[in-house]
This record gives structure tokens, C-alpha cells and sequence, in this order.
């Protein structure tokens, strides 16, 4: 009966929670998961830029939830809080990949081995081919090259850009006050017009 | 820093629509004069929108199925399986680290320890005193021989050893006669001054000890002594007998004020000069001398044979 309760409501986050840390309750934190679960995707797959790699931190995200949601205070919001737990663990993922980056290689068929794969598809209004192509070859490399960045620049601006996060909430996820948020965004900005400077020659 | 680069930070307040009123004004004004912060702005217009407009793909049904499994692996984690897991290598490694800090304190102690024993002060003997027993039993040959044999019967009996102590506790193993006679005062044996009066000693190692067995003294030049005193010559031979547990016997005052420290570590035999009165075919004679370098007790023996002329 409860179950069927819990899974028609719509409760809080906040109550979510509680029914977990204090009932024990797995459903509300199934619950949780679906209601986050796309969230949590995104943003590690913006910040990996690879659907497996994306697959894989995801779930260490929610495992790592599963076991310290009891420690969550509720002082933040709980998708901020589950926002720094998503970053942490992908910049570990990042440091892991980077020591075996030398050892890595990658499968040519990788990339038809998962069919829940979407397409990758840009939406974009612009009516004219050209323009279009254009435009997306831009995306493209933007997206490419904001990954050379550190991944303290490349962060702060897929949170803000991306996500459209405040800096408040990015401040809160990154761990640091809003002036180093500031500062690391222009910075960031700096570094990535200097990466994209035969584009804007060439145009 | 310039207009220009003020200006550009504010691009992101700008394109959020953060700005307004007089800073507003400002920052498009300066678009308006300054072409190359206007082409600036519009490079970071089109770096924004295609951050905004990265691929954002949903999460797939599998990600919510492998996590629901991962959680009943760890719910069905063996106790086998927790233990393991409390023993991963950082909690290990905290242990070692722990171990490796009381190992340094100990060590640490025990140093400090030996230092502090090391750096008592010695205790020295008024000359006069020694003069007047040196004449006494110079003067008395029998005296002295009769407490010779005395000191010979007892094991534990220090006198004559610490008189032909090896070199590594006196600054020279040559015994001058003037430094007998309170050799002669049977002492009782105090145990708990081992520790005192033998500061700066070193162990004697196994090799030196070994190598010295059967040292035989090499006859050397007669040495100045007081007039009218005669000299006999012996053989020292070394030898290591540890004992464990039994306690030494402490070298006597006369003798602690003669040693050097440090301590000169035993490297060769040298021949003792033993004051008159002892027999000629005094027999080999072993005594037991307790060394303390470092909280031990070992016990050597010294052998007095007398160099056939």
C-alpha cells in the first residue's frame, strides 16, 4: 500500500530523505535516483564527454549517495549537493584516466556497442545549410576544446554555460567563495578564446 | 589594467543580463568605440551558446538497474567481505604509521637514555689518598700478595681485574703502580653503579673480542715508575663469555677517573705492567668484568698468563 503510495505522490526531497535515513525506505531513494538520474547524466557526460565513461561515474555517483545520503545535512539543496558529488567524482575519474592515459586504448567498435546510444543532434534553428554546418563545426570545436582546459576552468564553465547555474550554486558546488568563481570564469574565458584563436582568425 | 580588459570582465554579467543602469551605459559605450572588444564579444557570444547548446543525452534504463544491483551486493556483503574491507590498504597503512611513530619514540628514549648516563659526572679520588695506600703497600710486598690471592679465590672479586683492564676502558691498558693500591681495597659489589661507572664504554664486538683470543703482549719498553718499584709483565687473553642475566662487577673508583670519554674501542692487545708483589707463576686468572654499552650486560674474561722470559 505504501509502496503504491510513494510511487504516485509527489513528495519533497526533503521528505524523500527523511523516509530514507530514518524508515530505511529504498523505494524513496529509488525514487530519488529518478527523479535525478538524468541530471546527474548530463552533467557527467558534459564533463567527460563520453557516454561510457559518463554510464560508469553515474553509477559510482549513486552508490556514493546511497551511502552518504544519511549524512546530508540539508543546508544546501539537495541537487546542488548531489551536483558536487557528480563533480567530485568525475574530476577523480578524470585523475584516474590521465594516470592510465598512457596505458588506454580505445575499441573501434566501441562506440556501436551500446544501442541505448542517442544521436548526437544539436538543435539549431538556423534555416540556412551552410550557416548550419558552420555553426555546428563551431559547437563542435568549442565543445572539443573546452576539454583541453584544466579541469578547474573546464568545470566553472560547463556549470555556468551548460548547467546555467548561478554563482552562488557553483560556488557551493565548487567548494570556493563567489570571487574565485568569478575569477576562474574569466580566466576560463580567457584561456578558451586563446585555444580558439585560429577560428576567430580564420573568421 | 586597461579600459578593455575591464570591460571584458563583465561579458558574462552582460550576455546574463546582469548589468544595468550607469554600468550598463558604460560597458555599451565602450562597444561603440572599441571594435575589438565588440568582435570579443561576439567570439564569447558564440562560445556561450555552444556551451548552452551541448549535447544534454537522458540517462538510460540500465544506469538505474546497475546501481539497484550494486546496492544489494553491498547489503549482502559478507562479514568475510567487511572485514576485508575495514582492512583496505589506507587503514594498513595507518597502522604502519603508528607502528613506525612508537618504534621512533622508543628509539628516541632509548638514546636519550644513554645519553643521560653517559654524562654523569665522574667521580674522582683525592691523589693523596691514593699516594699514601701506593707507599703503604709498596712498602708491604707481602700485604699486597696476600690480598692478591684473596681477590683470586672470588669469582665476582674486581680488584685485580679492573687493575689489568683492557684498553677499551682506560686511556692506557698500562697499569702504573701508583694506580694499585686502591685496586687492593676489596669493595663490596654495588649493582645498580654498573650502569654509572661505566659511561662512554663500548661493547666490545664479537670480532674484536675473537680476534683478541690468545693476544699475546708484546714485550715493551719498561715504563717510569717510582723508584724502587719493580715491574712483571703478563700476557692478557680476552675472551667473551656472555652471561645473560648475571650481573657484573663495577669497576672501582680509581679506575672509572682514568678512562677516557669516550671510550677508545679495543683494537689490539696491549701488555699490562702489574705493580710488584704478584708471584711469578701466578696461575691464569679469569675475571669476569661487566660492560654496560647500551642496557646489556655481557661479561668478559681476562686471562693473566705470564710471559715466559
Amino acid at each position: 500500500m505504501r509502496e503504491k503510495n510513494i510511487e504516485n505522490a509527489e513528495y519533497s526531497d526533503a521528505e524523500l530523505i527523511r523516509r530514507y535515513c530514518q524508515e530505511n525506505d529504498t523505494l524513496a531513494f529509488d525514487k530519488l535516483m529518478v527523479r535525478y538520474q538524468d541530471m546527474v547524466f548530463r552533467l557527467c557526460y558534459r564533463l567527460l564527454g563520453n557516454y561510457d565513461d559518463a554510464l560508469e561515474v553515474a553509477q559510482e555517483v549513486f552508490l556514493s549517495c546511497y551511502r552518504k545520503l544519511r549524512t546530508f545535512t540539508g543546508k544546501a539543496k539537495f541537487s546542488t549537493w548531489l551536483y558536487r558529488l557528480t563533480v567530485n567524482h568525475c574530476k577523480n575519474f578524470w585523475r584516474r584516466q590521465r594516470r592510465s592515459i598512457a596505458t588506454h586504448t580505445i575499441s573501434l567498435d566501441q562506440t556501436n556497442e551500446n544501442k541505448e546510444r542517442p544521436p548526437l543532434q544539436i538543435a539549431n534553428g538556423n534555416p540556412d545549410p551552410r550557416e548550419e554546418i558552420a555553426s555546428r563545426q563551431l559547437q563542435q570545436l568549442v565543445q572539443e576544446r573546452v576539454r583541453l582546459l584544466s579541469p578547474e576552468y573546464h568545470q566553472v564553465l560547463i556549470l555556468r554555460y551548460s548547467e546555467e547555474l548561478s554563482y552562488e550554486e557553483i560556488a557551493e558546488i565548487v567548494g570556493c567563495p563567489v570571487g574565485t568563481v568569478k575569477s576562474r570564469l574569466n580566466r576560463a574565458r580567457k584561456e578558451l578564446h586563446t585555444l580558439l584563436k585560429d577560428i576567430w582568425d580564420v573568421k | 589594467m586597461n579600459e578593455c580588459e575591464k570591460y571584458n570582465e563583465w561579458f558574462d554579467d552582460y550576455i546574463v543580463g546582469n548589468l544595468s543602469g550607469e554600468s550598463l551605459k558604460a560597458f555599451e559605450r565602450h562597444l561603440g568605440e572599441c571594435q575589438k572588444c565588440k568582435r570579443a564579444l561576439e567570439e564569447f557570444r558564440m562560445v556561450v551558446s555552444a556551451l548552452k547548446e551541448m549535447p544534454a543525452p537522458s540517462a538510460p534504463d540500465s544506469l538505474r538497474e546497475l546501481v539497484q544491483r550494486r546496492i544489494q551486493e553491498q547489503r549482502h556483503l559478507s562479514l568475510f567481505g567487511k572485514l576485508k574491507h575495514f582492512f583496505t590498504f589506507p587503514r594498513l597503512r595507518l597502522l604502519g604509521e603508528v607502528a613506525l611513530v612508537v618504534l621512533l619514540l622508543f628509539i628516541g628514549w632509548q638514546i636519550f637514555y644513554s645519553q643521560g648516563w653517559r654524562h654523569q659526572p665522574l667521580r674522582e679520588i683525592p691523589p693523596e689518598k691514593s699516594k699514601k695506600e701506593i707507599t703503604a703497600l709498596t712498602e708491604a710486598p707481602e700485604k699486597l700478595e696476600e690480598s692478591i690471592k684473596s681477590r683470586e679465590r672470588s669469582v665476582t672479586d674486581t680488584a685485580e681485574a679492573e687493575g689489568i683492564l683492557p684498553p677499551h676502558r682506560m686511556t692506557s691498558a698500562k697499569v702504573k703502580p701508583t694506580e694499585k693500591p686502591p685496586i687492593m681495597k676489596k669493595e663490596p659489589v654495588k649493582k645498580p653503579e654498573i650502569r654509572h661507572l661505566l659511561p662512554g664504554t663500548k661493547r666490545t664486538g664479537e670480532k674484536t673480542v675473537s680476534e683478541e683470543l690468545r693476544m699475546r703482549a708484546v714485550p715493551k719498553k719498561e715504563e717510569s715508575f717510582a723508584p724502587g718499584v719493580a715491574t712483571k709483565r703478563f700476557a692478557i687473553t680476552e675472551e667473551k663469555e656472555p652471561i645473560p642475566g648475571e650481573q657484573g662487577i663495577p669497576i672501582p673508583e680509581t679506575q672509572i677517573t682514568r678512562r677516557t670519554h669516550p671510550a677508545p674501542p679495543v683494537k689490539e692487545a696491549k701488555d699490562v705492567l702489574i705493580a710488584p708483589g704478584i708471584p711469578e707463576k701466578s696461575p691464569e686468572t679469569t675475571h669476569k668484568v661487566a660492560i654496560s654499552p647500551f642496557l646489556t650486560t655481557d661479561t668478559i674474561t681476562i686471562k693473566i698468563t705470564p710471559i715466559p722470559k
